[in-house]
Order: structure tokens, then C-alpha cells, then sequence
């Protein structure tokens, strides 16, 4: 017989709880990448590399935002964290991952499963990639619950509909019962919330999570990631090209550039004063968009290769 | 020149559903060197109301007229002087362009159709000009890539010489910088825009991203469920939304803070 206490899944919780004050009293981040680089197959022969030096922090609770226009590796930095991608004796990962207490870099597939079962919650840019066609909604959900709080079939419906209420899905019960393509993309894009946040993960990736939805629609999705975040606790880490998005959500904030981080800090700080120039000019262009007083500004093909040259004599 | 779209409805009706009205009684107009910008999110009906510009769907109701007369009467050399003189720049670089095709071969080719230059050398001098009137300077260089070998952004010059080598009045522009990265956009924008002074000519900017026509725009109209709620200078449209949509779009658009 075994009573709640010494279910190994409660066991679980407060080992983690336990890992997280250990954490805390160390000033340990629970996730801590080294030196990232990750090569890519581009052809049969050739490869690319995608990601050249990477070292990010992530603290408990903390919000992190990593920014970056497209190539310029962010995804896939997003990818390695979750052990998305792709296994090839190809693809090359080097460096350290380290994820509460445990080195990633190198783990098997089913550690890696384990992690993201419980630990890790994962939000991207196409819900339907994601989500099983053919699932309800609601299953889908409870395949993210606790065992504990699985048990009782009325039980756990109440359970899946409170994740997809703390999502922002206000007629949960019906949500539950539908399937994936009958839902707007902005629901999608919630039903992966709770999907994410029913693991009571300890960090959750959020990669473009609204740039396929329109401008009320991600602005809504946002605030509720946020509300469910600061209610759960847990640290995020969101990548976007968006800056303003990235600005409105994170504490602190990873420029990257081909494949380099060029600069981190706090994300009002680092907005308010850039120090790396490709940071500066990446803002300008941004802030030429929306301001009536400046000239619009594209960041010139010279001031690109000058930043491509320093970024990689300084990885050798 | 004067294109205007007039009380535009788009009917399509489905099997065994009620129909859907995807653009209900739509007034717009446009003329060279302006910049008229239609705002709408997903199922506003905006990119049904270009291809009715652009004479790719029927309208249900109303009409499009150039100068006045109705484009569904224009006969055999009118009509190809409208598929000249409205042209079309869509979204997806990578999916409007022949990858298998150089950028010489790509631009060149509607030259010759609407027998704009005939002669290897006339075609290739109207294929660098439009090149760096979209600033792709010096054009030779680019004449031999294939779309492959060129950034989006490039890809998107690309399509907008091809558009203004045929020295169009209007150009319709549906969702044409929505997918760049900002300082491209920003790039790509600024060549839009400059070719209303250099070639004079006009455009009709379909875009779901309100803040973006705000640095580009003479005039905006603000779609909602296939309907136009609210049009006006832009000056005025951003300083002073009438209708609540006009606000939730312009108040649902995250912002960066100003420099300090």
C-alpha cells in the first residue's frame, strides 16, 4: 500500500523543492549553458555552424529573453536546451548544458524525455505541429498532469480545466472536448500553455510563441503567459525576433548575432543603453519603425560584415 | 490616373453552408505617388479586396474602376495595359519567384512580355535600372543570382523591381515586408516609399501591422470583418482613432520605449 507521501511522484515535488532552495542558497541557476556550439548538416557533405558560442544563465523564477533576426541561432540555442535537435552522428553539440544539477549535453533520448515530461514546458511559433490531430484537446492536457492528480476521472477533468482556464480558455469544459483544427490559432496557441504549465515545469521555452497571431490576439496570449508564469513561478525563457515582445516580458535579455550572444543584461538596461553596436543599431532600426522623428533604418551591409569578422575572431 | 475600388463585396459561397461575405460594400481609392495603406487582421477580408484590385477574382457586387470605367469591360490591349499598369507584390519571396530562374531571367522575362524592350542589351539595361532604383547597386552584380543566393530581403527588391520595371502606376502590395526582420523591413520600406518620388508611383499597402504604415502612409483605411470601419490621413487616423477597433489595433501593438 502506498500512501501519498511516499508516491514517488510527491517524492519527486520535494526533491525538486529541496534542489530548488539548495539552488537558491548557492546562487546555482538551474539551467547553465557553457559555450554552446552546434553544427548543422546543410548539404551531404557540408555543414553549418549554427550556434558558435552561447553561455546563458537561467535562475529560478527568473524571465530570460534571448532576441535575434532570423540565422541568427536562436531557435536552435532553444532547440538544444529542450534536446530537440534532431539525433544524427551529423549534428554536433559541444559545450555544457546543464539543467538542475544534471549535464544534458550528451544524455539519452529518454533522459532527455524525462526532462521534458516533467520539467520543461515548451511553447512554439505553430501550435498544430505540435499538438496530436487526432487527441482532444483536454487528453492532451492530461497527458501533461501529475499522476497524483490523475487519479479519478473526474478528477482530473476538473484538473485539465483549470490549466486551460489559467490559460485564458474560459469555456474549458468545451475546449477540453475539441479537437485541434477546431480551434482559432489563438487557442491553439493557449491549449499549448496549458499543456506547458499543467507539468508545473520548472522553466518553460517559449520559441515565437505569438508571431503567427495577430496583433490583439498575441497581445492577449502574452498577458496570460505572464499572469500564469508569475502564478506558477516557474523561469521562462522566451525567444524572439520580437524586441518590443521580449521587452514587455523579461528580466533579463540575450542579444545574438550569427550565432554569438554579443550582449546580456538587464532588459530595460540593455534597451535603454546598448553598449554593443550591433545591438544600438539593431534597436535604431526597430525604433525607425514606430518613431515619427526618425529617418527609417536599416542596419547597412558594411556595418554587418564588420560585426560578422569581430564576432568570429572572437570565438578562435 | 485614379483606381478606385467602388462599394466592393465578395460573396463565396460555400456547399451546404451559408455563404460568407469576405468583403462587404468597400470604397477605396488610390492614385500614383500616393501611399494608401489597408489595415486588417486575419479574415478581415484585405487580401480578397487586393485580388479584386488586381483583377484575379471577380467581385460579387461593385466595381473596380481605372479613370472611370469598369476593368471587367476592358478588351484585348486595355486589359493588358491594366496588368501593367496595376501590379502586384505579394508576401512570400521565396514562393513568387522561380528558384530555378536568375534574377536577369526573372525580371527580364515580363520585359519582354509586355514588350517593354526587345533586344538582349535593351533588356538587360531596364533589368539594372529597376535593380537599383530598388537599391541593389551596382545591378550587374545581382543579375546572375539565383533566389537561393539572395536574403529575403533582397528577394523582396527582387519582386519589386520586377513589379516597377514595367513602370506601373499602382502597385498593390499584399503582406510585402510582414515576414522580414525589422531592419529589413525598415530597408525594404524606405524603398517603397522612395519610389513614389523617383517613379511617382502609388501604392495599395494590405499589411495586418498597423505601427508600420504609420512612418510611410498618406492615407489609411482600418478593415474589420470584411468591412471598412475607419479611413483617414494618416496624421489624423494616428493621433485621433475614431472607431474602438482603430484603438485596440493601435493600443494591441507592443512598443519599444524611446531611447533615454
Amino acid at each position: 500500500m502506498m500512501s501519498v507521501a511516499t508516491n514517488p511522484r510527491t517524492a519527486d515535488r520535494e526533491s525538486r523543492e529541496a534542489q530548488r532552495e539548495s539552488r537558491a542558497a548557492g546562487r546555482e541557476p538551474i539551467l547553465r549553458v557553457r559555450n554552446l556550439k552546434v553544427q548543422l548538416p546543410t548539404g551531404d557533405r557540408t555543414e553549418v555552424e549554427a550556434v558558435s558560442d552561447v553561455s546563458i544563465a537561467v535562475h529560478d523564477g527568473e524571465r530570460v529573453g534571448i532576441v535575434g533576426e532570423s540565422g541568427s541561432g536562436k531557435s536552435i540555442t532553444g532547440r538544444a536546451i529542450s534536446g530537440l535537435l534532431p539525433t544524427s552522428p551529423r549534428v554536433r553539440v559541444e559545450g555544457s548544458i546543464h539543467f538542475a544539477g544534471r549535464e544534458m549535453n550528451g544524455a539519452s533520448t529518454q533522459e532527455w524525455d524525462e526532462v521534458r515530461a516533467r520539467r520543461i514546458g515548451m511553447i512554439f511559433q505553430d501550435p498544430l505541429t505540435f499538438l496530436n490531430p487526432t487527441m482532444k484537446v483536454g487528453a492532451q492536457v492530461a497527458e501533461s498532469l501529475e499522476p497524483t492528480s490523475r487519479r479519478g476521472r473526474s478528477a482530473r477533468i476538473a484538473e485539465v480545466a483549470r490549466f486551460l482556464r489559467l490559460a485564458g480558455l474560459e469555456d474549458a469544459e468545451q475546449v477540453a472536448m475539441c479537437f485541434p483544427h477546431e480551434l482559432s490559432g489563438g487557442m491553439r496557441q493557449r491549449v499549448l500553455i496549458a499543456i506547458a504549465i499543467a507539468k508545473l515545469p520548472d522553466l518553460i521555452i517559449a520559441d515565437e510563441p505569438t508571431t503567427a497571431l495577430d496583433a490583439t490576439v498575441q497581445a492577449r496570449v502574452l498577458r496570460t503567459l505572464d499572469d500564469t508564469v508569475s502564478q506558477l513561478g516557474n523561469s521562462l525563457i522566451l525567444i524572439s525576433h520580437d524586441i518590443a515582445v521580449v521587452a514587455s516580458m523579461t528580466d533579463r535579455i540575450y542579444v545574438m548575432y550569427n550565432g554569438h550572444v554579443v550582449e546580456e543584461g538587464g532588459t530595460a538596461e540593455v534597451l535603454a543603453r546598448p553598449r554593443h553596436r550591433y545591438t544600438q543599431a539593431l534597436l535604431r532600426s526597430v525604433r525607425s519603425l514606430s518613431d515619427d522623428h526618425l529617418d527609417l533604418y536599416s542596419i547597412p551591409w558594411e556595418l554587418r560584415r564588420e560585426l560578422s569578422k569581430e564576432v568570429a575572431s572572437r570565438a578562435s | 490616373m485614379l483606381l478606385e475600388a467602388k462599394s466592393l463585396t465578395k460573396t463565396f459561397r460555400r456547399r451546404g453552408g451559408a455563404p460568407v461575405v469576405a468583403v462587404r460594400d468597400v470604397s477605396i481609392r488610390v492614385e500614383p505617388g500616393r501611399f494608401v495603406a489597408i489595415v486588417g487582421e486575419s479574415g478581415s477580408g484585405k487580401s480578397t479586396l487586393a485580388r479584386m484590385l488586381l483583377d484575379l477574382v471577380p467581385a460579387t457586387d461593385g466595381t473596380v474602376e481605372l479613370d472611370g470605367q469598369d476593368i471587367t469591360q476592358l478588351r484585348g490591349g486595355d486589359r493588358r495595359a491594366y496588368r501593367r499598369r496595376v501590379q502586384a507584390v505579394l508576401q512570400d519571396p521565396a514562393g513568387s519567384l522561380n528558384p530555378r530562374k536568375r534574377v536577369e531571367q526573372a525580371i527580364g522575362e515580363v520585359v519582354r512580355l509586355h514588350r517593354i524592350a526587345t533586344g538582349r542589351s535593351a533588356v538587360r539595361a531596364r533589368v539594372i535600372e529597376a535593380l537599383e532604383l530598388v537599391g541593389m547597386e551596382p545591378g550587374e552584380r545581382f543579375l546572375d543570382r539565383f533566389p537561393h543566393e539572395l536574403s529575403g530581403g533582397q528577394r523582396q527588391r527582387v519582386l519589386i523591381a520586377r513589379a516597377i520595371v514595367l513602370r506601373p502606376e499602382i502597385i498593390v502590395a499584399d503582406e510585402a515586408v510582414s515576414a522580414l526582420d525589422a531592419s529589413v523591413k525598415a530597408g525594404v520600406l524606405k524603398v517603397m516609399a522612395d519610389l513614389t518620388e523617383t517613379i511617382g508611383v502609388g501604392y495599395v499597402f494590405i499589411t495586418h501591422d498597423l505601427p508600420v504604415v504609420r512612418k510611410v502612409a498618406d492615407h489609411v483605411y482600418v478593415m474589420k470583418s470584411g468591412e471598412v470601419v475607419e479611413d483617414g490621413p494618416k496624421d489624423r487616423l494616428f493621433a485621433d482613432p475614431q472607431h474602438p477597433y482603430t484603438r485596440t489595433l493601435l493600443a494591441a501593438a507592443p512598443e519599444l520605449a524611446p531611447a533615454g
